[in-house]
């Protein structure tokens, strides 16, 4: 699992590559919690274009993420949902509560 | 010899007038290879090696017999970087036995999730505690539309879960946490959870559906 920030005025674009399983969601955990509560940015965009599996545990650390934007008023959105990661959002029926878009475009404009 | 009718197995424990039982380890069988090529000849020796691990462990050699219905059986510790490892073999092993992409990506699931929680809550996270994967195919189903499937038993020597936690939660509140068994629950046609001796053991079987083809090699 590969976690890469690059930032844009006040965004943060987390770039994901992997999978996030136990073995490596505890880091996306620290990384996008940081981001939000520590740093307090304003905005947190997460690309998973290139994230092969997700666990329970992966799922766990992106409604964390979201609680946690939430609390402190900033916004967390996804974009580049592969089939792997829609399914299991959907089987936890989470799609409806995350803002997801379809690219880094739309989610930076949006 | 053979015995035949009801007589208790040693090994196994349990009753079953069905299986003959030769009265030798399976080193003296083999010793006498008169008496063994009988007993092959008849058939009966694959039966009669059933029973004898037994006796060859008082005789101080292990016996393996392999099961006709395995299809794969995995030991590794309770690491979670070992994960990647055993969905691989799982999503090879499911779409070999003729799984939908779909399918097969939603049984590697159940049994991601799965390995995850022992890791998790039966060995409270330490990494170096036994996990036994084992798969068998199932036989068909004479009549049935479910006409073969994957069996899949995970055991473990962990803490028994809490009956509580088995039940997993409502979906309707957004926490994190929980979605594990949901998932497993989703994926696969029959979830069993027993603990005996030690040993947790959870039994999760998935169906291959009459569409999909099985590929015999």
């Amino acid at each position: 699992m590969q976690i890469s920030v690059r930032r844009i005025d006040k965004t943060a674009i987390l770039e994901l590559t992997g999978s996030i399983d136990l073995s490596s969601s505890p880091a996306v955990r620290k990384i996008l919690l940081n981001e939000l509560r520590e740093s307090r940015t304003p905005r947190v965009i997460l690309n998973l274009e290139k994230v092969k599996y997700i666990d329970s545990s992966g799922v766990a650390s992106l409604v964390e993420g979201l609680r946690a934007s939430r609390d402190i008023g900033s916004r967390l959105l996804l974009f580049g949902l592969t089939p792997v990661v829609r399914e299991v959002l959907q089987l936890s029926r989470l799609l409806k509560i995350f803002e997801i878009y379809e690219n880094e475009q739309q989610a930076l404009s949006a | 010899m053979v015995l035949r009718g009801s007589r208790r197995c040693e090994n196994h424990d349990r009753e079953n007038s069905s299986i003959e039982f030769v009265p030798l380890c399976y080193h003296c069988l083999r010793k006498n290879s008169r008496f063994f090529f009988a007993l092959r000849a008849q058939g009966l020796e694959r039966r009669a090696l059933i029973c004898t691990p037994h006796f060859a462990q008082q005789a101080g050699r292990q016996v393996y017999t392999l099961n006709p219905d395995l299809l794969l059986k995995l030991e590794f510790p309770s690491n979670p970087e070992l994960l990647c490892v055993v969905r691989g073999a799982m999503e090879r092993l499911t779409e070999r036995m003729g799984f939908s992409e779909r399918e097969s990506r939603s049984v590697t699931r159940a049994v991601d999730e799965a390995v995850t929680n022992i890791i998790r809550h039966a060995y409270r996270g330490q990494p170096n505690q036994p996990i036994v994967l084992t798969c068998y195919r199932l036989p068909k189903a004479v009549g049935s539309e479910l006409a073969q499937g994957l069996e899949i038993v995970l055991e473990d020597q962990g803490e028994p879960p809490d009956p509580g936690r088995l039940r997993g939660r409502s979906l309707d509140e957004i926490k994190p946490g929980g979605l594990g068994l949901h998932y497993i629950r989703e994926s696969m046609d029959v979830v069993e959870f027993s603990s005996s001796g030690g040993t947790n053991q959870l039994r999760l079987v998935r169906c291959l559906r009459p569409e999909n083809t099985i590929q015999d090699s």
